[in-house]
Protein backbone atom coordinates (compact mmCIF):
# COMPACT_ATOMS: atom_id res chain seq x y z
CA UNK A 1 0.00 0.00 0.00
CA UNK A 2 3.08 2.05 0.91
CA UNK A 3 4.45 1.55 -2.43
CA UNK A 4 1.71 2.03 -4.49
CA UNK A 5 0.86 5.67 -2.39
CA UNK A 6 4.48 6.75 -3.29
CA UNK A 7 4.11 6.36 -6.96
CA UNK A 8 1.36 8.09 -7.03
CA UNK A 9 2.89 10.68 -4.85
CA UNK A 10 5.87 10.73 -7.85
CA UNK A 11 3.48 10.68 -10.68
CA UNK A 12 1.59 13.49 -9.68
CA UNK A 13 4.79 15.14 -9.13
CA UNK A 14 6.30 14.49 -12.34
CA UNK A 15 3.03 15.66 -13.76
CA UNK A 16 2.78 19.36 -12.39
CA UNK A 17 6.82 19.46 -13.09
CA UNK A 18 5.75 18.58 -16.97
CA UNK A 19 3.24 21.02 -16.83
CA UNK A 20 5.37 23.66 -15.28
CA UNK A 21 8.56 22.84 -17.58
CA UNK A 22 5.60 23.03 -20.81
CA UNK A 23 4.23 26.46 -19.50
CA UNK A 24 6.44 29.64 -21.71
CA UNK A 25 8.61 31.63 -20.17
CA UNK A 26 7.27 35.03 -19.44
CA UNK A 27 10.48 37.18 -20.51
CA UNK A 28 10.95 40.84 -20.42
CA UNK A 29 10.36 40.92 -24.29
CA UNK A 30 6.63 39.52 -23.38
CA UNK A 31 6.36 42.17 -20.11
CA UNK A 32 7.16 44.88 -22.80
CA UNK A 33 6.04 44.12 -26.02
CA UNK A 34 2.73 41.67 -25.99
CA UNK A 35 0.19 42.59 -28.42
CA UNK A 36 -2.99 42.37 -26.40
CA UNK A 37 -5.14 40.40 -29.47
CA UNK A 38 -2.44 38.51 -30.45
CA UNK A 39 -3.25 34.30 -29.45
CA UNK A 40 1.13 34.02 -28.45
CA UNK A 41 1.06 36.29 -26.16
CA UNK A 42 2.23 35.09 -22.59
CA UNK A 43 2.04 38.47 -21.18
CA UNK A 44 -1.11 40.79 -20.55
CA UNK A 45 -0.02 43.00 -23.69
CA UNK A 46 0.21 46.49 -24.09
CA UNK A 47 -1.19 48.63 -26.93
CA UNK A 48 1.73 51.28 -27.22
CA UNK A 49 5.27 50.15 -26.61
CA UNK A 50 6.35 53.34 -24.21
CA UNK A 51 10.21 53.02 -24.27
CA UNK A 52 11.19 52.00 -28.12
CA UNK A 53 15.08 51.11 -27.07
CA UNK A 54 14.55 49.39 -23.72
CA UNK A 55 11.43 46.87 -25.29
CA UNK A 56 14.44 46.27 -28.57
CA UNK A 57 16.86 45.59 -26.36
CA UNK A 58 15.23 43.29 -24.01
CA UNK A 59 13.58 41.23 -26.96
CA UNK A 60 16.86 41.20 -28.91
CA UNK A 61 18.52 39.37 -26.07
CA UNK A 62 15.62 37.04 -25.04
CA UNK A 63 15.99 36.31 -29.02
CA UNK A 64 19.91 35.34 -28.47
CA UNK A 65 18.36 32.59 -26.28
CA UNK A 66 15.62 31.59 -28.33
CA UNK A 67 16.24 32.66 -31.90
CA UNK A 68 13.73 30.56 -33.53
CA UNK A 69 10.35 31.55 -31.15
CA UNK A 70 7.89 33.36 -32.97
CA UNK A 71 6.40 35.30 -30.62
CA UNK A 72 9.05 36.88 -29.57
CA UNK A 73 9.98 37.11 -33.58
CA UNK A 74 7.07 38.88 -33.60
CA UNK A 75 7.44 41.02 -30.79
CA UNK A 76 10.90 42.05 -31.76
CA UNK A 77 9.48 43.08 -35.24
CA UNK A 78 6.56 44.83 -33.31
CA UNK A 79 8.49 47.21 -31.71
CA UNK A 80 11.43 47.92 -34.41
CA UNK A 81 8.51 48.65 -36.92
CA UNK A 82 6.97 51.48 -34.22
CA UNK A 83 10.43 52.80 -33.89
CA UNK A 84 10.42 53.38 -37.93
CA UNK A 85 13.36 50.38 -38.34
CA UNK A 86 11.15 49.29 -41.14
CA UNK A 87 13.67 47.37 -42.64
CA UNK A 88 14.73 45.41 -38.96
CA UNK A 89 11.60 44.94 -38.71
CA UNK A 90 10.14 43.02 -42.01
CA UNK A 91 12.43 40.13 -41.51
CA UNK A 92 11.01 39.14 -37.83
CA UNK A 93 7.65 39.88 -39.18
CA UNK A 94 8.06 37.21 -41.90
CA UNK A 95 9.68 35.05 -39.76
CA UNK A 96 6.71 35.11 -37.38
CA UNK A 97 4.41 35.01 -40.51
CA UNK A 98 5.88 31.90 -41.63
CA UNK A 99 6.37 30.03 -38.89
CA UNK A 100 2.65 30.19 -38.39
CA UNK A 101 1.77 33.29 -36.44
CA UNK A 102 -1.76 34.62 -36.87
CA UNK A 103 -0.74 38.12 -35.71
CA UNK A 104 2.21 38.19 -37.01
CA UNK A 105 0.47 37.57 -40.67
CA UNK A 106 -2.20 40.01 -40.27
CA UNK A 107 0.02 42.59 -39.35
CA UNK A 108 2.39 41.83 -41.95
CA UNK A 109 -0.46 41.85 -44.19
CA UNK A 110 -1.48 44.83 -42.91
CA UNK A 111 1.29 47.44 -43.32
CA UNK A 112 1.57 46.08 -46.79
CA UNK A 113 -2.00 46.53 -47.76
CA UNK A 114 -1.42 50.33 -46.80
CA UNK A 115 2.18 50.62 -47.64
CA UNK A 116 3.29 52.21 -44.77
CA UNK A 117 6.65 53.91 -44.38
CA UNK A 118 7.88 53.31 -48.12
CA UNK A 119 6.72 49.30 -48.10
CA UNK A 120 5.80 48.20 -51.89
CA UNK A 121 1.84 47.46 -51.96
CA UNK A 122 1.49 43.94 -52.76
CA UNK A 123 -2.11 42.51 -53.04
CA UNK A 124 -1.22 39.42 -53.66
CA UNK A 125 0.79 39.22 -50.86
CA UNK A 126 -1.95 40.19 -48.20
CA UNK A 127 -4.46 38.31 -49.62
CA UNK A 128 -2.15 35.37 -49.01
CA UNK A 129 -1.01 36.47 -45.43
CA UNK A 130 -4.73 37.65 -44.70
CA UNK A 131 -5.90 34.25 -45.79
CA UNK A 132 -3.79 31.86 -43.50
CA UNK A 133 -4.35 34.73 -40.49
CA UNK A 134 -8.27 34.26 -40.72
CA UNK A 135 -8.13 30.88 -41.58
CA UNK A 136 -6.67 30.71 -37.97
CA UNK A 137 -9.05 32.48 -36.44
CA UNK A 138 -7.34 36.18 -36.31
CA UNK A 139 -11.12 38.38 -35.97
CA UNK A 140 -9.19 41.52 -37.88
CA UNK A 141 -8.35 39.01 -40.41
CA UNK A 142 -12.09 37.54 -40.92
CA UNK A 143 -13.40 40.91 -41.40
CA UNK A 144 -10.69 42.44 -43.36
CA UNK A 145 -10.43 39.78 -46.10
CA UNK A 146 -14.42 39.90 -46.80
CA UNK A 147 -14.08 43.53 -47.03
CA UNK A 148 -11.26 43.96 -49.65
CA UNK A 149 -12.85 40.78 -51.63
CA UNK A 150 -16.06 43.36 -52.17
CA UNK A 151 -14.08 46.21 -52.75
CA UNK A 152 -11.65 44.45 -55.59
CA UNK A 153 -8.53 45.38 -53.66
CA UNK A 154 -7.33 41.84 -54.19
CA UNK A 155 -7.92 41.80 -57.98
CA UNK A 156 -6.10 39.71 -60.43
CA UNK A 157 -4.44 37.78 -57.38
CA UNK A 158 -5.83 34.01 -56.71
CA UNK A 159 -8.48 34.35 -54.27
CA UNK A 160 -7.92 31.39 -51.95
CA UNK A 161 -11.42 31.99 -49.97
CA UNK A 162 -14.46 31.04 -51.77
CA UNK A 163 -17.68 32.27 -51.03
CA UNK A 164 -18.63 29.62 -48.42
CA UNK A 165 -14.90 30.12 -46.62
CA UNK A 166 -15.66 34.23 -46.55
CA UNK A 167 -19.17 33.85 -44.75
CA UNK A 168 -17.47 31.21 -42.38
CA UNK A 169 -15.07 33.99 -41.94
CA UNK A 170 -18.21 36.53 -41.14
CA UNK A 171 -19.84 33.71 -38.76
CA UNK A 172 -16.87 33.30 -36.68
CA UNK A 173 -15.89 37.16 -36.23
CA UNK A 174 -20.07 37.33 -35.37
CA UNK A 175 -19.11 35.00 -32.27
CA UNK A 176 -15.74 36.78 -31.40
CA UNK A 177 -16.68 40.11 -31.99
CA UNK A 178 -16.15 42.28 -28.87
CA UNK A 179 -18.47 45.22 -28.01
CA UNK A 180 -20.48 47.41 -30.38
CA UNK A 181 -18.66 48.99 -32.89
CA UNK A 182 -17.13 45.22 -33.70
CA UNK A 183 -20.44 44.07 -33.68
CA UNK A 184 -21.71 47.15 -36.03
CA UNK A 185 -18.87 46.20 -38.40
CA UNK A 186 -19.57 42.12 -38.73
CA UNK A 187 -23.45 43.07 -39.13
CA UNK A 188 -22.22 45.86 -41.71
CA UNK A 189 -19.48 43.42 -43.43
CA UNK A 190 -22.40 40.23 -43.48
CA UNK A 191 -25.40 42.45 -44.93
CA UNK A 192 -23.26 43.87 -47.57
CA UNK A 193 -21.79 40.89 -48.49
CA UNK A 194 -25.01 38.73 -48.73
CA UNK A 195 -25.64 41.53 -51.32
CA UNK A 196 -22.18 41.44 -53.40
CA UNK A 197 -22.45 37.63 -53.59
CA UNK A 198 -26.19 37.69 -55.49
CA UNK A 199 -24.87 41.22 -57.54
CA UNK A 200 -21.67 38.46 -58.57
CA UNK A 201 -23.81 35.46 -59.17
CA UNK B 1 -10.94 101.60 -3.65
CA UNK B 2 -11.44 99.80 -0.62
CA UNK B 3 -15.19 99.65 -1.88
CA UNK B 4 -13.63 98.30 -5.70
CA UNK B 5 -11.85 95.52 -3.59
CA UNK B 6 -14.89 94.02 -2.00
CA UNK B 7 -16.30 94.41 -5.25
CA UNK B 8 -14.30 92.34 -6.59
CA UNK B 9 -13.83 90.20 -4.02
CA UNK B 10 -17.56 89.68 -4.26
CA UNK B 11 -17.68 88.89 -8.16
CA UNK B 12 -14.71 86.23 -7.35
CA UNK B 13 -17.13 84.59 -5.04
CA UNK B 14 -19.95 84.48 -6.71
CA UNK B 15 -17.92 83.24 -9.79
CA UNK B 16 -16.09 80.64 -8.18
CA UNK B 17 -18.59 77.84 -7.73
CA UNK B 18 -19.48 77.87 -11.56
CA UNK B 19 -15.76 77.40 -12.17
CA UNK B 20 -15.45 74.76 -9.48
CA UNK B 21 -14.92 70.89 -10.78
CA UNK B 22 -18.09 68.83 -9.96
CA UNK B 23 -17.33 66.50 -7.45
CA UNK B 24 -16.69 62.90 -8.11
CA UNK B 25 -18.77 60.79 -6.45
CA UNK B 26 -18.80 57.06 -5.98
CA UNK B 27 -21.46 56.83 -8.48
CA UNK B 28 -18.73 58.24 -11.15
CA UNK B 29 -16.25 56.10 -9.66
CA UNK B 30 -18.10 52.67 -10.40
CA UNK B 31 -20.46 53.62 -12.84
CA UNK B 32 -18.63 55.81 -15.40
CA UNK B 33 -18.62 54.92 -19.60
CA UNK B 34 -15.24 55.20 -20.92
CA UNK B 35 -16.93 57.04 -24.20
CA UNK B 36 -19.22 59.27 -22.09
CA UNK B 37 -18.17 63.26 -22.55
CA UNK B 38 -20.23 64.01 -19.18
CA UNK B 39 -17.63 61.74 -17.43
CA UNK B 40 -15.70 63.15 -14.76
CA UNK B 41 -13.97 59.72 -13.03
CA UNK B 42 -11.69 57.32 -15.68
CA UNK B 43 -14.39 54.92 -16.96
CA UNK B 44 -15.43 51.47 -15.94
CA UNK B 45 -16.50 48.97 -18.31
CA UNK B 46 -19.15 46.42 -18.45
CA UNK B 47 -17.30 43.29 -17.55
CA UNK B 48 -15.76 44.83 -14.54
CA UNK B 49 -18.57 47.46 -12.95
CA UNK B 50 -19.84 45.78 -9.52
CA UNK B 51 -23.12 46.41 -10.44
CA UNK B 52 -24.73 46.22 -6.89
CA UNK B 53 -22.19 48.45 -5.43
CA UNK B 54 -22.85 50.91 -8.45
CA UNK B 55 -26.35 50.93 -8.38
CA UNK B 56 -26.55 51.65 -4.17
CA UNK B 57 -23.72 54.62 -4.89
CA UNK B 58 -25.92 56.23 -7.83
CA UNK B 59 -29.05 55.93 -5.96
CA UNK B 60 -27.65 57.73 -2.93
CA UNK B 61 -25.52 60.52 -5.37
CA UNK B 62 -28.86 60.65 -7.51
CA UNK B 63 -31.24 61.83 -4.07
CA UNK B 64 -28.95 64.16 -3.58
CA UNK B 65 -28.66 65.62 -6.80
CA UNK B 66 -31.40 64.50 -8.69
CA UNK B 67 -31.39 66.29 -12.00
CA UNK B 68 -28.00 65.73 -12.84
CA UNK B 69 -27.91 64.15 -16.04
CA UNK B 70 -24.81 62.49 -15.62
CA UNK B 71 -25.50 60.29 -12.52
CA UNK B 72 -29.30 59.64 -14.01
CA UNK B 73 -27.32 57.87 -16.94
CA UNK B 74 -24.57 56.44 -14.56
CA UNK B 75 -27.63 55.32 -12.16
CA UNK B 76 -29.84 54.17 -15.87
CA UNK B 77 -26.24 52.16 -16.75
CA UNK B 78 -25.46 50.21 -13.74
CA UNK B 79 -29.76 48.86 -14.31
CA UNK B 80 -29.20 48.21 -17.58
CA UNK B 81 -26.06 45.89 -17.23
CA UNK B 82 -28.19 43.83 -14.46
CA UNK B 83 -31.41 43.85 -16.70
CA UNK B 84 -33.21 45.63 -15.20
CA UNK B 85 -34.87 47.59 -17.69
CA UNK B 86 -38.00 48.52 -15.65
CA UNK B 87 -35.70 50.54 -13.44
CA UNK B 88 -33.23 51.71 -16.07
CA UNK B 89 -35.31 53.22 -18.72
CA UNK B 90 -36.68 56.19 -16.70
CA UNK B 91 -33.32 57.56 -15.75
CA UNK B 92 -31.69 56.65 -19.51
CA UNK B 93 -35.07 59.00 -20.61
CA UNK B 94 -34.25 61.48 -17.89
CA UNK B 95 -30.61 61.69 -19.05
CA UNK B 96 -31.47 61.69 -22.91
CA UNK B 97 -34.00 64.69 -22.12
CA UNK B 98 -31.50 66.73 -20.44
CA UNK B 99 -29.58 66.55 -23.36
CA UNK B 100 -26.71 63.57 -22.30
CA UNK B 101 -25.34 62.11 -25.88
CA UNK B 102 -24.51 59.10 -24.15
CA UNK B 103 -27.49 58.72 -22.45
CA UNK B 104 -29.13 59.46 -26.49
CA UNK B 105 -26.93 57.31 -28.08
CA UNK B 106 -27.84 54.02 -25.38
CA UNK B 107 -31.44 54.28 -25.17
CA UNK B 108 -31.68 54.52 -28.81
CA UNK B 109 -29.43 51.44 -29.02
CA UNK B 110 -31.77 49.61 -26.67
CA UNK B 111 -35.06 50.76 -28.03
CA UNK B 112 -33.40 49.50 -31.65
CA UNK B 113 -32.68 45.81 -30.19
CA UNK B 114 -36.25 45.52 -28.42
CA UNK B 115 -33.43 44.70 -25.29
CA UNK B 116 -35.37 43.50 -22.21
CA UNK B 117 -38.96 43.77 -23.94
CA UNK B 118 -38.87 47.28 -24.53
CA UNK B 119 -40.80 48.10 -27.84
CA UNK B 120 -38.91 48.66 -30.97
CA UNK B 121 -39.99 52.38 -32.19
CA UNK B 122 -37.39 53.15 -35.14
CA UNK B 123 -38.63 56.91 -35.05
CA UNK B 124 -37.89 57.42 -31.37
CA UNK B 125 -34.29 55.75 -32.01
CA UNK B 126 -33.83 58.51 -35.44
CA UNK B 127 -35.13 60.76 -32.87
CA UNK B 128 -32.46 59.69 -30.33
CA UNK B 129 -29.36 59.20 -32.33
CA UNK B 130 -29.85 62.10 -34.58
CA UNK B 131 -29.48 64.27 -31.63
CA UNK B 132 -26.38 62.31 -30.23
CA UNK B 133 -24.78 62.36 -34.06
CA UNK B 134 -25.14 66.30 -33.39
CA UNK B 135 -23.32 66.65 -30.33
CA UNK B 136 -20.46 64.64 -31.89
CA UNK B 137 -21.27 61.01 -30.50
CA UNK B 138 -19.12 58.56 -32.38
CA UNK B 139 -21.50 55.68 -32.39
CA UNK B 140 -24.57 57.96 -33.45
CA UNK B 141 -22.72 59.43 -35.87
CA UNK B 142 -21.69 55.79 -37.41
CA UNK B 143 -25.29 53.92 -36.47
CA UNK B 144 -27.57 57.06 -38.11
CA UNK B 145 -25.96 56.48 -41.51
CA UNK B 146 -25.88 52.51 -40.88
CA UNK B 147 -29.51 52.82 -40.08
CA UNK B 148 -30.61 54.99 -43.06
CA UNK B 149 -28.63 53.28 -45.84
CA UNK B 150 -30.57 50.06 -44.81
CA UNK B 151 -33.95 51.58 -44.93
CA UNK B 152 -34.15 51.07 -40.64
CA UNK B 153 -35.97 54.31 -40.54
CA UNK B 154 -38.45 53.92 -43.62
CA UNK B 155 -41.72 55.89 -42.36
CA UNK B 156 -39.96 58.11 -39.94
CA UNK B 157 -39.54 62.16 -40.62
CA UNK B 158 -35.78 61.81 -41.71
CA UNK B 159 -34.16 64.63 -39.70
CA UNK B 160 -30.48 64.40 -41.57
CA UNK B 161 -30.41 64.98 -44.76
CA UNK B 162 -27.51 63.56 -47.20
CA UNK B 163 -25.20 66.65 -46.40
CA UNK B 164 -25.90 66.28 -42.68
CA UNK B 165 -24.94 62.69 -42.53
CA UNK B 166 -22.19 63.10 -44.53
CA UNK B 167 -20.88 65.63 -41.97
CA UNK B 168 -21.76 62.53 -39.30
CA UNK B 169 -19.05 60.24 -41.10
CA UNK B 170 -16.53 62.94 -42.08
CA UNK B 171 -16.56 63.76 -37.88
CA UNK B 172 -16.45 59.61 -37.16
CA UNK B 173 -13.32 59.25 -39.45
CA UNK B 174 -11.61 61.98 -37.25
CA UNK B 175 -12.34 60.55 -33.80
CA UNK B 176 -11.74 56.69 -35.58
CA UNK B 177 -9.67 55.41 -32.77
CA UNK B 178 -8.42 51.65 -33.37
CA UNK B 179 -8.19 49.80 -36.31
CA UNK B 180 -11.98 48.14 -36.19
CA UNK B 181 -13.80 51.78 -35.90
CA UNK B 182 -11.68 52.94 -38.87
CA UNK B 183 -12.44 50.05 -41.30
CA UNK B 184 -15.93 50.37 -40.01
CA UNK B 185 -15.91 54.35 -40.58
CA UNK B 186 -14.19 53.58 -44.48
CA UNK B 187 -17.03 50.68 -45.17
CA UNK B 188 -19.86 53.39 -43.88
CA UNK B 189 -18.33 56.10 -46.56
CA UNK B 190 -18.65 53.36 -49.22
CA UNK B 191 -22.09 52.49 -48.51
CA UNK B 192 -23.27 55.71 -48.20
CA UNK B 193 -21.88 57.29 -51.36
CA UNK B 194 -23.69 54.28 -53.52
CA UNK B 195 -26.60 55.65 -51.41
CA UNK B 196 -25.80 59.07 -52.66
CA UNK B 197 -26.26 58.21 -55.90
CA UNK B 198 -28.77 55.72 -55.80
CA UNK B 199 -31.02 58.80 -54.39
CA UNK B 200 -30.08 62.17 -56.16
Amino acid sequence: MKNIIAAVVIAIGSIASSAQAQQPQVTECDKLVSHPEDPDRVAPGVHDVKDHAAAIGACEADLKKDPNNRRLRYQLGRVLFYDQQTAKAIPHLEYAATAGSQQAQFVLGYIIDEALQGLKREPCKTEDLWFKSANQGRFAAQVSYPHHVMNALFQGCKLQADSKAIDGYLEKAKAQADGYYQQLLVKTLTSDYARFKSATK
Amino acid sequence: MKQLLYAMTAMALWTMPALAAEEVTECDRLASHGSDPDKIAPGVSESSMNKAAAQSACEAAVAKDPNNRRLRYQLGRAYFYDGNFVKAMPHLEFAANAGGQQAQFVLGYIIDGGQGGVKKEPCRVEDLWVKSARQGRFAAQTSYPHHIVRGLFKGCKQQANTAEMQGFLDGAKKQAGDYYQKLLVSMLMEEFAVYKTKNQ
